[in-house]
Order: structure tokens, then sequence, then C-alpha cells
């Protein structure tokens, strides 16, 4: 049970989302560098947040982390029906030790959705559900990096990419099971104080762990990404782009967007279409 | 994965999206690495032992954030602020082990606050055989630990 923070809570569940049995995914470009110090509006981010954009060596990871936290914030407003700067963050209990850098989730005795999100190399993940969920994105991965990795990997999903001949296949199959894995560690709770060799998140959804649902996310041909949600697989999932204007000072995201011009809408579909 | 969602979503970018995308990835540089001798660093003092492990460990950075080692701030800065995220703290973490002969705990790694942090232990764990600083064994409790030499 996550700790009410003091001073906030949320005031109702605001306009009842998501849905059971509903994963909402949201993908976030990180705002251009050019034009981000000027629209992107950082106001509604917490001293700490600010603190962070601040503190990234690379410019861009900086405007990807704002980036990826203004859209975080505003989504969740709307979800509950809070200001974005309302939104009260907590950790909870971390399972291993529960002190508390577990999940972050929403301040409240019964919070009315869980969220995850992941930012990487221009690009964020924010995954909304009633259930406990998961999500990662990463940049895909080096051959090197792949070959120095593997060995800590669980032994099945080594196998696997053993018995691909192609170093160009490894790399996608590594970003692939990789970003399952951290989905899956981000959702227990665990992150990476559980070895990442002692889950298998391979190719074979047979032989992950039971009571969990893992679905590959589209993620362009520079990155991979993945959500976990506790038990079966959900009734819909809805993949959406947040529109880049969407997190400029003055806006708001729109839960209902079906579309703006020139604004891609994302895609609605059943599980059962995934194959993920 | 169904292909169509996959084409469809990333379809709507267009070019200048998608160049946004690609500037993450046009000032990679390669770097080379060459650890210090274990045997060197158990041998000199704890300040040039810190200086040369700092230059590894700086070096080790780079290479795995596709930087130049200059640019590593290792004093100020935690892991993440730094580029560091799973991926590339794995790498980190299984190259510093080879090389230096090490236990190094991800989680650790990953919430460190500075590269400093983690230099510093490696400079206590890499010193003579009866150093004091030395515990062995991979636990929560150390960000880095020594792998005693078999007999």
């Amino acid at each position: 049970m996550p700790v009410l923070e003091s001073g906030t809570a949320p005031r109702t569940a605001g306009p009842g989302r998501p849905a059971a049995g509903q994963l909402d995914v949201w993908l976030v470009r990180r705002a251009a560098l050019e034009s981000a110090a000027e629209l992107l509006d950082l106001s509604e981010l917490s001293e700490p947040e600010r603190r962070r954009t601040a503190s990234f060596v690379r410019p861009a990871d900086g405007v990807t982390y704002a980036s990826a936290h203004v859209a975080l914030r505003r989504l969740l407003g709307a979800y509950l029906g809070l200001p974005p700067q309302d939104v009260p963050f907590v950790r909870e209990p971390c399972p291993g030790c529960a002190e508390p850098h577990g999940r972050p989730a929403v301040a409240h005795p019964d919070p009315p959705l869980h969220f995850s999100l992941a930012h990487s190399h221009g690009m964020a993940v924010v995954a909304v559900s009633r259930t406990v969920v998961g999500a990662d994105v990463e940049r895909l991965p080096r051959a090197e990096t792949v070959e120095v990795c593997t060995p800590a990997l669980h032994p099945g999903e080594q196998a696997e990419l053993a018995a691909l001949g192609d170093a160009g296949e490894r790399r996608a199959a590594f970003g692939r099971l990789w970003t399952r894995k951290e989905a899956y560690l981000k959702a227990l709770g665990t992150g990476l104080s559980r070895d990442p060799g002692r889950d298998y998140l391979g190719a074979d959804p047979d032989r992950r762990p039971a009571g969990w649902t893992l679905l590959d996310l589209p993620s362009g041909p520079r990155h991979n990404a993945a959500v976990a949600v506790r038990g079966g697989a959900p009734d819909q999932v809805t993949v959406r782009w947040v529109p880049p204007t969407a997190l400029y000072a003055g806006e708001t995201v729109d839960l209902d967007a079906d579309g703006t011009v020139g604004v891609p809408v994302g895609v609605t579909t059943r599980v059962s279409d995934w194959g993920a | 994965m169904d292909q169509t969602t996959q084409t469809w979503v990333f379809d709507d970018l267009d070019d200048d999206e998608l160049d946004d995308f690609d500037y993450e990835f046009e000032h990679d540089q390669i770097v080379e690495v060459v650890p210090p001798s274990l045997t060197h660093l158990a041998s000199v003092g704890l300040a040039e032992r810190t200086r040369l492990i700092d230059a590894y460990v700086r070096g080790e950075l780079a290479r795995v954030l596709r930087v130049a080692p200059e640019s590593i701030d290792t004093v100020g800065r935690p892991m993440n602020s730094l580029g560091i995220g799973s991926i590339t703290g794995l790498e980190l973490q299984r190259r510093m082990e080879a090389a230096l002969r090490v236990d190094v705990n991800l989680n650790r790694l990953l919430r460190a606050n500075s590269a400093a942090e983690l230099v510093d232990c490696l400079a206590g764990q890499l010193g003579p055989e009866d150093s004091p600083h030395k515990h062995a064994g991979r636990d929560e409790h150390h960000l880095v630990a020594h792998v005693p030499s078999p007999r």
C-alpha cells in the first residue's frame, strides 16, 4: 500500500479511467532541441524534476527527461481530474528491503490507476492501467554491447540469441527481450536488484513468468519498447502518440484525441492481434 | 507483434520528426579502453591508484555512452544524468568485473551518486591484499566487492 504523501491527494478518480481491462500506452517524442527551452512547460514539474532536467550531460537527454515528465503529469492529471502539478507521486516500498524506492505510484490509499514511465534517447513511454504495469524503452543496443551483456541473461534467453546467425537479428532480439525484462522487473517493483538472469523473458510467451502479460510495443527502427501487466491479457490496448504541442505551455493532453491535423492518432487493437 | 501496427504508428511521423530521432545517434564516438594492471594497482599508493582507476572508469563510461572521455563528469552527477541506463549499466558492470576481477552490484551502480563514488570503492578493493577496506562476496550492501585470488 503506498504511503500517503502529506498535503495533496487525488480528489476523485476523475473520469473513471482507464476502464477495467483497458491498457493505455502513450508514446512521447522529446521536444525539438532548438525550441524546447522556449516552448516546453517546466512550471508543472516539481523542484527535484527541474533539477534532474538540468543535470544531464547531454542536453538532448534533459529535453527527453523533461518531455517525458511533462507528458506524465499532464496524462495522469487528465486521468485523475487533477492539475498536472498536483499529481501526488510516491515511491512504494521496495519488495526486497521495504525502503521507499519501489515502484513509482500515485499517492492514494487505493490508487485508481497504475502507471509506468520509461524514456531513452528521444522517446518515452507512459503505460496506464487499472492493474500493476511496468514499461521500458531502450535504444537499440550495439552488437558489442549484446556480446558483453548476453552472459548475464537467463540461459533460455542466451540460447535463443546464440541460435540467431546474424548480429543484426541478435541486436533486435536482445533489445526486445531486455525491454520485456525491465518492464517486468519494474512492474514487480524490484528493478535490477533482482538478477537479470533469473527470469525468462525471451521469445516464447509460454515460458515467461506466470501471472503476467508481456507486450512488445511499436517503437520504430531505433528503439525497443515493451509493457508488462499483471494478470491475463488486457481486453483492449490503445497505443497513441502524445502530440508534441501537448507538452507546450498552456496546452493539455486530451485523452479522447482522435486525431489533430498532422498528428498520428495511434491504434486501438485487441491483444489477440499482437502476438506478443 | 503486429507489423501493421508497428509500421502504421511510425509511418505517420514526418521527415523532420524522424530527423529529430536520428540526431540522437549522429554523435556516437568509438572509444578504446586499456584496463590498468592489477599488480600495478596493488603496488601503488591510494592517490595514484585512485588516479589510474578514475582514468579507467572514465574510459569505460565513455565507451558505453559513446562520448569523449574528457566529457565525462565523474564528480557532480549521478549515473543516470551521465546517460547510464539499464543496458549501458549492465555493460559497464560486466566490463569492469572482467577487467578488474571484482564483483560490482548492478543496482547500486545504477543508483550511485557519482562516478567518483564508484572509483573510490574500486580503489579500496584493488589495494594490497592486506587492505582493511576489502570485503568479499556479492551482496546488496556493497557497490564493489573483492574477488579473492584462488589459492
